[in-house]
């Protein structure tokens, strides 16, 4: 039995040390809006923060997470839309949506640690996989949130 | 699927189709129906299938293909918003239920042995006996470009019917000819008395009403959304992971499947050694398959765990040995015979 901090809310999962914490979120507790993708942490669409820091759930023994709070995409903007959601919105960035969960997740960690990044930064730290290619629209996105110029 | 054997395979449904149906003449479907699988709770009224409209004036569109990131149900609900005139800033979209009035028509004459100029009569006739078996059969599928297209006349019909419901109902309440009764943004007015009211106000009366069969359509140049590039409807709840996609359905006491295929086309299943994996946690069965198998089990994680520690012995079969060089000289080969051919797609 295992207890964890999931979007502010103490959870008991009754599973095996080495389940994924994406299981644990998807199966025990009911949250779907993180999603499965490749499984070997190569696609980020399971990106969930773990103490704050995003990370890929799919690879991610329960085990191991201990007392560092858990926020998914349904506990990011659970009060108001977090400022990646909205400019997601403002620019129509999803098309199918399967791996926005995982992007927006680890583009709110990476403002969280570097406000202002550089496209280098931006192409180094968010390395998720979006098969239908909205990458154009998600890199305007957060052009918009760092004050840099929007691509033409 | 390629085109040539999806329409091999869908000739020889409609010759089957001819035989159990019959032949009948190609007529107006009723598609203005309220079909029972369309629930409504106290606060919803329905005026045909195709939307369901609340008093404080939401209007809710019934979408019967799949929205997949084409954005589809954004462009399925501007045909009915169009010609509703509708109030866009309150207008959502649903999955619709199953039912034949929300047959995929357009995919099944898609399909049809013949090419879109082909104008002779076999071509004219297959394409109504396909009409017709497509609206016989029901399939409620999305795909081949053909959701638009399909939804094209009869959601923009459904749209201009409950508007003249809507007009009829206010007109008979204020005791004014129709006629001179107009509509925008979701609100019916009658200029001369000063009237006005809401659709969500009007729909419980104009849900009684009879719905007109073959409404007045508007002029392609008085569209106010078709034509024009809208914000997606189905964006919002993608960026909360509020949306449902197949991987997140549930059903009560629902199990899981891991599955293991031969990685070779053409090989079979040998053996399996059960035994190793079936007191593993949650496990409840292992099934074996000519050339796969699966272990179902109380989550997928435990499914998963328990098929990659199942000893599997496959039987490759004649393509164990086949790699990349062979099939480039099969390729070659055929190229070089006159049995080579092309086919359009």
């Amino acid at each position: 039995m295992f207890s964890l901090k999931v979007n502010g809310k103490v959870q008991q999962v009754d599973v095996e040390p080495e389940t994924p914490l994406l299981w644990v979120l998807r199966d025990s507790i009911g949250l779907t809006g993180t999603k499965f993708g490749c499984g070997v942490a190569a696609c980020g669409a399971c990106t969930v923060h773990l103490g704050g820091m995003p990370i890929r759930s799919c690879i991610m023994p329960v085990s191991a997470v201990g007392d560092n709070e858990v926020v998914t995409i349904e506990g990011l903007g659970a009060a108001q839309l977090h400022r990646v959601q909205q400019a997601w919105i403002e620019y129509q960035v999803p098309q199918c949506g399967y791996c926005q969960s995982g992007m927006i997740m680890a583009v709110a960690g990476l403002l969280q640690r570097r406000p202002n990044p550089s496209d280098d930064e931006i192409n180094e730290s968010i390395t998720n996989i979006c098969r239908c290619g909205t990458y154009p629209r998600i890199r305007n996105a957060i052009r918009s949130l760092t004050g840099a110029s929007k691509a033409a | 699927m390629r085109k040539s054997r999806r329409r091999f395979l869908i000739a020889g449904v409609l010759l089957g189709g001819v035989g159990y149906f019959g032949y009948r003449f190609l007529s107006k479907r009723d598609r203005l129906a309220k079909p029972a699988a369309l629930k409504l709770n106290e606060r919803e009224h329905a005026l045909n299938g195709w939307f369901k409209i609340t008093p404080n004036n939401v209007v809710t569109v019934m979408a019967p293909r799949q929205e997949m990131g084409q954005g589809v149900y954004t462009a399925l609900a501007m045909l009915v918003a169009e010609e509703l005139d509708a109030d866009w800033s309150k207008v959502k979209v649903e999955s619709a239920p199953v039912d034949k009035m929300y047959a995929n028509i357009t995919m099944l004459t898609d399909g049809l042995p013949f090419d879109d100029d082909d104008k002779s009569y076999a071509a004219s006739v297959a394409r109504r006996v396909g009409y017709s078996l497509g609206d016989t059969l029901g399939v409620q599928a999305t795909g081949g470009s053909t959701s638009v297209r399909d939804g094209w006349e009869p959601m923009r019909i459904a749209g201009a019917s409950a508007r003249e419901m809507l007009i009829a109902a206010a007109a008979r309440q204020w005791q004014v000819p129709a006629s001179e009764c107009t509509t925008r943004s979701g609100v019916v007015s009658h200029q001369a008395s000063s009237k006005q009211a809401s659709y969500g106000e009007l729909a419980g009366a104009a849900a009684l009403l009879a719905p007109p069969m073959q409404p007045k359509l508007k002029d392609p140049e008085n569209y106010l959304l078709l034509g024009k590039s809208q914000r997606r409807l189905d964006i919002p709840e993608k960026v909360t992971g509020a949306a449902i996609f197949g991987i997140d359905i549930r059903v009560p006491d629902m199990v899981y499947a891991a599955i293991a295929q031969c990685p070779v086309f053409g090989g079979t299943l040998k053996s399996i050694d059960d035994a190793k994996i079936k007191s593993m946690p949650g496990v409840t069965r292992i099934v074996a398959l000519p050339n796969s198998v699966a272990v179902i089990a109380d989550s997928y994680w435990r499914a998963q765990t328990a098929l990659a520690a199942l000893p599997i012995i496959w039987d490759q079969g004649a393509n164990g040995k086949l790699d990349s060089a062979a099939i480039a000289d099969q390729f070659k080969r055929a190229m070089e015979s006159d049995k080579a051919g092309a086919y359009r797609n």
